[in-house]
């Protein structure tokens, strides 16, 4: 079986809709030869088998290419509301309910497609300090309605830190993925046979402020994309001091695992190694 | 109690619930974060939480800049700005 090139870039200046693009590709992946790197990941970390291991390779590298694919879509002004449509049934409503005690976080991580959750909440409005890697966006993203601070600067984190709880205690949503783990201050956990990190100043936020916080997912759903709220509830309100953000980070875990196990479109956090052949 | 004391008053607090030392020789040059007295970013949160409940003020984002919490110094003439803002 062939293992054609596909580009991502290429095929977003093509005519045609988002979505029979997304259809193409799940037709185009399905044909393809699983990928190496891929598999090799399956079977390491999942114990996948022969059988199923070639399957799920071709999931996985669809929902990275069709990550790759949203994100070009995203970063052009005349297409992100094309992408954003593609969220089936949006329902806002765990968020606005969230803030009726006050500022809320939204714990995303790096699962589902690209930017995809960031923009869909800046278009909802309120304007939320989102925590993103700003070097990694087109500059009219600077003028969207949000507050965008990138953490990966370490000379800006107090800063920013000040900035999110002074944002958290006027009401503001303050959205980040602690599963970057670039925080010197970090939870470890380990799943699947390998350490997943975590950056523990959300939860301190949570903590020290007494706001409520969401797990905050954008999902593939087949070739829609569905949103996905969840409370972040401690087991036990006797914890203190680093075990609190333990256990914060452990029911943030909570919900990411399961995704990890059973759906390998939303696997972003392998795309790193695929986005330059893609073109993006 | 003048605006520096209560801050060195505070950070005094917080650096020995985090189990540091007090550096001898603090003044408004004394770097806050983790190449000077040692505060990481969460550190330096609760000695501005800290410094509001002293204070009595509501801190604001106005003014809020990474110079502005560097040292004690910056953060000193920030916590006045806010006081008299």
């Amino acid at each position: 079986m062939a293992r054609p090139g596909y580009r991502a870039s290429e095929h977003a200046a093509e005519p045609g809709s988002l979505r029979d693009k997304l259809t193409w590709l799940r037709r185009h992946a399905d044909g393809r030869d699983p990928d190496p790197r891929l598999l090799q990941w399956g079977r390491a970390h999942l114990d996948l088998g022969a059988d199923a291991a070639a399957p799920w390779a071709r999931r996985a590298w669809w929902g990275i290419a069709a990550g790759e694919l949203v994100r070009l879509a995203l970063q052009d002004c005349d297409r992100r509301d094309e992408a954003l449509a593609l969220i089936r049934a949006p329902d806002w409503s765990p968020v606005t309910q969230a803030q009726r005690d006050g500022g809320v976080i939204l714990a995303a991580a790096h699962l589902g497609p690209p930017k995809f959750l960031m923009n869909a909440l800046i278009a909802h409005g309120g304007r939320p300090l989102v925590l993103t890697n700003t070097a990694d966006m087109p500059d009219w993203w600077r003028n969207l309605p949000a507050l965008l601070c990138n953490p990966l600067t370490k000379a800006d984190r107090p800063r920013i830190m000040v900035q999110a709880a002074l944002h958290l205690r006027a009401g503001g949503v303050l959205f980040g993925a602690p599963d970057g783990g670039f925080s010197a201050a970090h939870v470890t956990i380990s799943a699947f046979r390998r350490d997943w990190r975590f950056a523990t100043g959300l939860p301190a936020l949570a903590q020290m402020l007494g706001v409520d916080a969401l797990n905050a997912f954008a999902l593939w759903d087949g070739e829609e994309v569905v949103l996905r709220f969840v409370p972040i509830t401690l087991p036990t309100s006797d914890l203190a001091g680093s075990a609190w953000q333990q256990a914060w980070i452990a029911a943030h875990w909570a919900a990411i695992e399961p995704i990890i196990r059973i759906s390998p479109e939303n696997l972003r956090f392998l795309s790193s190694g695929f986005r330059r052949e893609l073109g993006t | 109690m003048k605006g520096f004391d209560l801050l060195e008053d505070c950070l005094r607090d917080i650096l020995e619930g985090m189990g540091l030392p007090l550096p001898s020789d603090l003044g408004p040059a004394t770097v806050l974060g983790e190449d000077g007295v040692g505060l990481d970013s969460v550190g330096i949160l609760q000695l501005l939480l800290a410094v509001e409940a002293r204070a009595g003020i509501r801190l604001r984002d106005e003014g809020l800049t990474t110079e502005a919490i560097l040292t004690l110094g910056g953060l000193a003439d920030y916590v006045a700005a806010q006081q008299h803002g």
